[in-house]
C-alpha cells in the first residue's frame, strides 16, 4: 500500500538531461576552456595576446604595405617611403632583392646559359617523382632517367663534351658486360662476388685510363656539347641544391652500407665503420670542409687538380653519411630479433634477407630521422659560405658592402631564411605524410 | 652394380674462398684489410711527396713560436708575444664558454618552450609552434649572421647614451647593449668574500645532506618533511648571515660611460652576443622537441593512477611523470648539447674567437701547418665529443630498465681477481627488483671522486694552461704520452666513480699503474701541485690511490653502495 508511488518526494520517472550550462558550451565553452582555464592560462593568454598584436601589425606595415620593391638602392628606398608615408616611417626595401634576383638563383653563372641549370632543375623533378610516388606511369623508364640524372645534370651545369655521358656508362656497362654476361662461363653461375669485382675493378680502370682519351676522340669525331662553365661562376641557391641533393643521394647508400658494416660479425669491417662514424661524428662540418678546402690536396698525388665544388659534395656527403648510418642503425636495433631469426629460417641468405625481410622495415621506421637529417643537410650547405663559396648565404656579404645597399639587413636574411625555410619545411611535411602512409600496424 | 658414394675430400679449391661460409668472411675482412693499408700506405706517401716538394715538414713546433696576433675575447692571460698554443687554449676556452651558456640558455628556453607547445591554451600553443617550426628550418649560420648584423646596426652607439636626455637607456639600469658590445655588472670580491663563497658552499653541503636524511626518513618512517623550503632558508639565511658579517664584501660594479666608450662591469662582444643567444634559440626548437616527445611517451595511464591515487597536478607531473619522462628526454638532450658545441664552431662567421678561430683561423693562416692545425682542432672536438658519449653512455648503463635478468658486465674486470676474497659480484641496476632499497651513498666514496677529480684538475692545468714556463710542445714523447693518459684516466676514473658504474675499479687500476710510471720517468709533481713537496704528493697520491681501490673492493657496505653493486647476500 504505502510504496514508494505514494511518497511525494520520490521521483515517479526519469528525470530528462538538463543542457550543460552556457559557459561550458559553444564559443564561450571552448575559450574557457582553451584560453582562461584558470589564472596562469589566462595571464599567458593575455600576454600572448599582446605579443602578437603589438608585432603582426608593425611587421606587416613594415614588409607589404610600406615595402618598396622597385628602387636602385637603399637611399632610393628611403626617398619613396618619405614621399609615400610621411618622414620617419619605415618600410622594407625589398628592391633589393628584384636586383639581385638572378644572383641569388645562378650566383655568376653567364646570364645567356639560364636555361641550361632551369633545365637541370626541371629535370630534377622528373627524375625524383618515380623515386617517391611509386604509381607513375611508365615508371621503369623514368628510373633509367633518375639513374643518369648526375651525368646529365653535370653536363647541363659544367658543359663540355655530350660524350663525357656515353663513355662514364660505358665503363659499367663494359664491367658488367664482362663480369656477369661473359664471367659466368669462367668462374660458374654462383659466384656473385668474383663477377661483382670484375665488374668493380673493370670500371674503375675504364674510368681512370680510358675515359678521358674516349671522350677526347669521339669529340675530335663529333664535336657535340656545351659551354664549360667553371665552378667559380656558380653560386646562389643553385650551387645550395647542387651540393644539397648531391649530399641526400650519396649519403643514404653509403649511411646504409656503414650501417650494416657496424653490426656486422666481421671484427675489422665492423671496427672501420665505428671509426668512421664516431670520427665523423665527432667534429664539425666546418673542420671537413677545411680539410676540403686546404688539406685534402696533401693526400693526393702531387700536381693533382679537381674542382673544389666536387670535394666539397665529397665531404657533406661523407659527414652526411656517417648521420645516416647512425639513424638507420636505429631502424635495425628497433626490429624484433624474431625478424631475423625469420629471415634464417626461411632460408634466405644475408643479402636477400637484408633486401626483403629486415632494410623494408627498418628503413620504413627510421624514416623520419632520415628526413631530419636531410633537413639538416641541407641546412648544412650554408656552411660553405665560410670557406668562400658564393651560396646564398656567401653573397649576403658582398651585397652588404655594396655602397648601393650599404645598411640592409632584415631584408636580405628574411629572404633567404624563407628559401631555407619553404625546402626544409616541405621535406618534414612529406616525412609526416610518408610515415602515416607506410604506417601498417593499425 | 654397385654404387660408390664419392665423399668429396678435403680438397680446396680457391673459389672456396668466397663461396664457403667457413672462410668468406675472413677472406673478406683480409682483402678490405689489404685494401685498407694499401690505401693508407698510398696518402701517406703522398703526403710524404707533396710536403717534400713544398719544402715543408710535419711537426708542432710551431706551436712554440710566439702568435703575434691579438685576441680581443678571452678568459685567460694573453697577448701578441703568447705563443700559438695559448692561443689555442684560449680559443678553446672560448669555444667551452659559450657551449657551457649555450646550453644552459637553450635548456631554459627548450623546455619551457616544450612545455608550452602541450598546454591546452591554444593560442600559446600555436605561437610555440610557429617558434619551433620557424626557427628549426631556417639554418643557424643565417640566424648567427642575422643577430650579428642587427647587434651591429642598430644598437646605439655608445654615444647615445650620453647626456640629461640620453636617446638609448640602460636596459633593466645595469646592461649596457651598444654596437661596440654588451655590458653586464660585474661582481667584485674584496676581502672578506671567500668567507661567504665558503658559507654559501657549506650551507648547498649542508642542503645536500639534509635532503638525503629528508629521503632516509621518509622512507623509514613515512614521515615527510618540508624538505625544500628549510633548505631553502639554511642556504640563502647562512650566506646572507656571511655576508652581513663581513661586512658586505661583494658588491656589483655597473658599467660607466667614460671617454668615446663604456668601463667597467663584464664586456662581451656582440659577436659573443649573438652567437650564443642564436645558438641556444636555435638548440632550444629542438630541445623543445624532445621534451614533447619525452612527456608525451609517458602513458596517459600513469597520470590517472596518480589523479586516482589523490595526487595534486603538480606533485603528479614532478613525482610520476617527470622521473619517466627523463629518461627519454636526457640522451636527445645531451646529443643536442653537442650539437650546439660542434656549431659553436660557426663563430669563425661573426669573428668571436673560439678554438676554429685562433687555432683553425689565424694560426693556420700565419703558420701554413694546414695539416697540423686542422688535426688538432679536430682532436679537440674528438675529445670532447667521445668524452660526452662517454657519460652518456654511463647514464644511459645507469637508468636503462632492466627487464629480464641483470647480467655481470662483459669482459674481463679487476673485480674478478677479488672475487674469492670478496665474495662474487653481481651487477644490480637501478629498476632491479634488487635495488629497491638501496639508497643513499657510502660518504667516503665522495673522497674518492675528489681525489681523482683533484688529480683530472691539477693535470688538465698543467698539460693545457700551464705552458708559459714549460710548454706541452717541448716536452719528450714519453712524458707527453704519460702526462696525457694520466689526465684523461684520472677524468675517466672520477666520471664513472660519480655514475656509480663497477668499471669505476678497472679504471682506477689503470690510473694507478700510468700514476706509477708517470712517477718513474720524473713528472714533476710538486711542481704540477703548485709546489707542494714531491714526496708528500707521490706518497700520499700512491697511498690514496690503493686506499680507494681496496676500499671500492672490500669495505663492508651493508646493502648500500655507491655502485650498483651488491654481493647477492646482502641484497637477499
Amino acid at each position: 500500500m504505502s510504496s514508494a508511488r505514494s511518497v511525494a518526494y520520490v521521483a515517479s520517472g526519469q528525470i530528462p538531461p538538463s543542457p550543460p550550462p552556457l559557459a561550458s558550451t559553444g564559443v564561450i565553452g571552448w575559450l574557457r576552456e582553451n584560453l582562461f582555464a584558470g589564472p596562469l592560462n589566462t595571464v599567458l593568454t593575455v600576454v600572448s595576446v599582446a605579443a602578437v598584436a603589438l608585432f603582426l601589425p608593425q611587421f606587416v606595415d613594415w614588409a607589404f604595405l610600406k615595402g618598396v620593391w622597385t628602387a636602385s638602392s637603399l637611399s632610393e628606398c628611403r626617398e619613396i617611403i618619405a614621399a609615400a608615408h610621411g618622414e620617419g616611417a619605415r618600410g622594407a626595401c625589398w628592391a633589393v632583392i628584384d636586383e639581385r634576383f638572378n644572383q641569388f638563383l645562378f650566383g655568376f653563372y653567364p646570364s645567356d646559359q639560364y636555361w641550361r641549370p632551369i633545365l637541370a632543375f626541371l629535370l630534377l623533378g622528373v627524375a625524383i617523382a618515380p623515386v617517391l610516388f611509386d604509381k607513375l606511369p611508365y615508371r621503369g623508364v623514368l628510373l633509367i632517367h633518375s639513374a643518369l640524372y648526375p651525368l646529365i645534370a653535370v653536363f647541363l651545369i659544367w658543359g663540355g663534351s655530350f660524350w663525357m655521358i656515353p663513355m662514364v656508362v660505358a665503363g659499367p656497362v663494359l664491367g658488367w658486360a664482362l663480369g656477369f654476361r661473359a664471367g659466368t662461363k669462367v668462374y660458374g653461375d654462383g659466384n656473385f662476388l668474383a663477377a661483382l669485382g670484375v665488374l668493380v675493378g673493370v670500371t674503375l680502370l675504364w674510368w681512370f685510363f680510358a675515359l678521358g682519351p674516349a671522350i677526347g676522340f669521339l669529340h675530335g669525331l663529333i664535336p657535340v656539347g656545351l659551354e664549360e662553365v667553371g665552378s667559380r661562376r656558380l653560386g646562389g641557391f643553385l650551387l645550395a641544391l647542387i651540393i644539397g641533393v648531391t649530399g641526400i643521394a650519396g649519403s643514404l647508400p653509403i649511411g646504409i652500407v656503414l650501417a650494416l658494416g657496424r653490426r656486422s660479425n666481421m671484427f675489422f669491417i665492423r671496427t672501420m665503420c665505428v671509426v668512421f662514424i664516431e670520427f665523423i661524428r665527432g667534429v664539425p662540418l666546418i673542420t671537413l670542409l677545411f680539410v676540403a678546402n686546404v688539406v685534402l690536396r696533401y693526400f693526393l698525388p702531387p700536381g693533382t687538380e679537381f674542382d673544389l665544388i666536387l670535394r666539397v659534395c665529397i665531404m657533406v656527403t661523407l659527414f652526411a653519411s656517417a648521420y645516416m648510418a647512425e639513424v638507420i642503425r636505429g631502424g635495425l636495433a628497433a626490429l624484433p630479433q624474431g625478424q631475423y631469426e625469420a629471415a634464417d629460417a626461411m632460408g634466405l641468405n644475408y643479402w636477400q634477407s637484408m633486401r626483403l625481410i629486415i632494410m623494408p622495415q627498418a628503413l620504413k621506421v627510421s624514416i623520419p630521422g632520415i628526413v631530419n637529417s636531410f633537413i639538416g643537410l641541407f641546412k648544412d650547405t650554408t656552411l660553405v659560405s665560410i670557406i668562400g663559396l658564393l651560396d646564398p648565404v656567401g653573397l649576403l656579404n658582398p651585397i652588404r658592402a655594396d655602397s648601393n645597399w650599404h645598411g640592409i639587413i632584415w631584408e636580405l636574411y628574411l629572404f633567404v631564411a624563407l628559401f631555407f625555410f619553404v625546402f626544409c619545411f616541405s621535406m618534414s611535411r612529406y616525412s609526416m605524410y610518408l610515415e602515416r602512409k607506410l604506417k601498417t600496424d593499425r | 652394380m654397385t654404387v660408390t658414394t664419392e665423399r668429396p675430400g678435403p680438397v680446396f679449391r680457391i673459389d672456396m674462398l668466397w663461396n664457403d661460409s667457413r672462410y668468406r668472411s675472413t677472406f673478406l675482412q683480409i682483402i678490405a684489410l689489404v685494401a685498407v693499408m694499401l690505401s693508407v700506405l698510398w696518402l701517406v706517401n703522398n703526403v710524404v711527396e707533396n710536403l717534400a716538394a713544398l719544402g715543408k715538414e710535419f711537426s708542432f713546433g710551431f706551436m712554440n713560436t710566439p702568435s703575434s696576433y691579438d685576441i680581443n675575447q678571452r678568459l685567460i692571460e694573453y697577448s701578441s708575444r703568447s705563443t700559438h698554443s695559448t692561443a689555442a687554449v684560449v680559443g678553446m676556452l672560448n669555444t667551452l664558454l659559450v657551449a657551457v651558456m649555450g646550453c644552459i640558455l637553450a635548456t631554459v628556453i627548450g623546455v619551457l618552450a616544450g612545455v608550452l607547445r602541450l598546454s591546452k591554451n591554444w593560442i600559446v600553443s600555436r605561437l610555440m609552434t610557429v617558434y619551433i617550426e620557424g626557427v628549426r628550418n631556417v639554418p643557424v649560420l643565417i640566424q648567427i649572421l642575422l643577430y650579428a648584423a642587427v647587434f651591429d646596426e642598430v644598437l646605439p652607439a655608445p654615444s647615445a647614451f650620453r647626456g640629461e636626455t640620453p636617446e638609448a637607456t640602460l636596459l633593466l639600469g645595469s646592461i649596457a647593449a651598444t654596437n661596440r658590445g654588451f655590458y653586464f655588472p660585474m661582481p667584485i670580491f674584496e676581502g672578506g668574500s671567500f668567507w661567504v663563497v665558503a658559507a654559501f658552499v657549506a650551507a648547498v653541503c649542508a642542503a645536500v645532506w639534509f635532503s638525503r636524511f629528508g629521503t632516509r626518513r621518509q622512507q623509514a618512517t613515512g614521515e615527510h618533511l618540508p624538505v625544500f623550503w628549510i633548505n631553502l632558508g639554511v642556504i640563502i639565511g647562512v650566506t646572507l648571515l656571511a655576508y652581513l658579517v663581513m661586512g658586505r664584501p661583494i658588491s656589483l660594479e655597473y658599467p660607466e660611460l667614460a671617454g668615446f666608450n663604456f668601463k667597467g662591469g663584464l664586456y662581451a662582444r656582440n659577436s659573443l652576443v649573438a652567437l650564443w643567444l642564436a645558438l641556444s634559440i636555435y638548440t632550444g626548437a629542438f630541445i623543445a622537441e624532445n621534451v614533447r616527445a619525452g612527456i608525451m611517451a609517458v602513458a596517459k595511464g600513469q597520470t590517472e593512477a596518480a589523479y586516482a591515487l589523490g595526487m595534486r597536478p603538480n606533485w603528479t607531473m614532478r613525482l610520476i611523470i617527470l622521473p619517466q619522462a627523463l629518461r627519454v628526454i636526457i640522451p636527445p638532450l645531451i646529443s643536442q648539447y653537442l650539437n650546439l658545441t660542434k656549431n659553436s664552431s660557426l663563430a669563425i662567421a661573426v669573428g668571436y674567437m673560439d678554438v676554429t678561430g685562433t687555432l683553425g683561423g689565424i694560426t693556420l693562416n700565419q703558420t701554413g701547418k694546414e695539416m697540423e692545425t686542422i688535426l688538432l682542432l679536430m682532436v679537440f672536438y674528438l675529445a670532447i665529443s667521445l668524452s660526452i658519449s662517454f657519460v652518456m653512455n654511463l647514464y644511459n648503463d645507469q637508468v636503462k630498465l632492466i627487464e629480464r635478468t641483470t647480467v655481470t658486465g662483459g669482459g674481463f674486470s679487476v673485480l674478478h681477481l677479488f672475487a674469492g676474497v670478496s665474495g662474487k659480484w653481481e651487477t644490480l641496476k637501478r629498476g632491479d627488483a634488487k635495488m629497491h632499497d638501496n639508497y643513499g651513498v657510502a660518504g667516503w666514496l665522495n673522497l674518492v671522486v675528489l681525489l681523482y677529480g683533484v688529480t683530472f684538475v691539477l693535470m688538465l692545468y698543467y698539460v693545457f694552461i700551464d705552458d708559459i714556463r714549460d710548454s706541452y710542445w717541448t716536452w719528450g714523447t714519453g712524458h707527453k704520452l704519460i702526462a696525457l693518459s694520466l689526465m684523461v684516466l684520472s677524468g675517466a676514473t672520477m666520471v664513472t666513480c660519480i655514475f656509480k658504474n663497477a668499471r669505476f675499479v678497472d679504471l682506477a687500476a689503470l690510473e694507478l699503474v700510468v700514476f706509477i710510471l708517470a712517477v718513474l720517468i720524473g713528472l714533476p709533481f710538486g711542481e704540477i701541485a703548485f709546489g707542494a713537496s714531491t714526496v708528500l704528493v707521490v706518497f700520499g697520491g700512491l697511498a690514496a690511490r690503493l686506499a680507494s681501490i681496496a676500499y671500492t673492493v672490500f669495505a663492508p657496505r651493508p646493502n648500500v653502495t655507491y655502485f650498483n653493486r651488491v654481493r647477492p647476500e646482502a641484497a637477499s
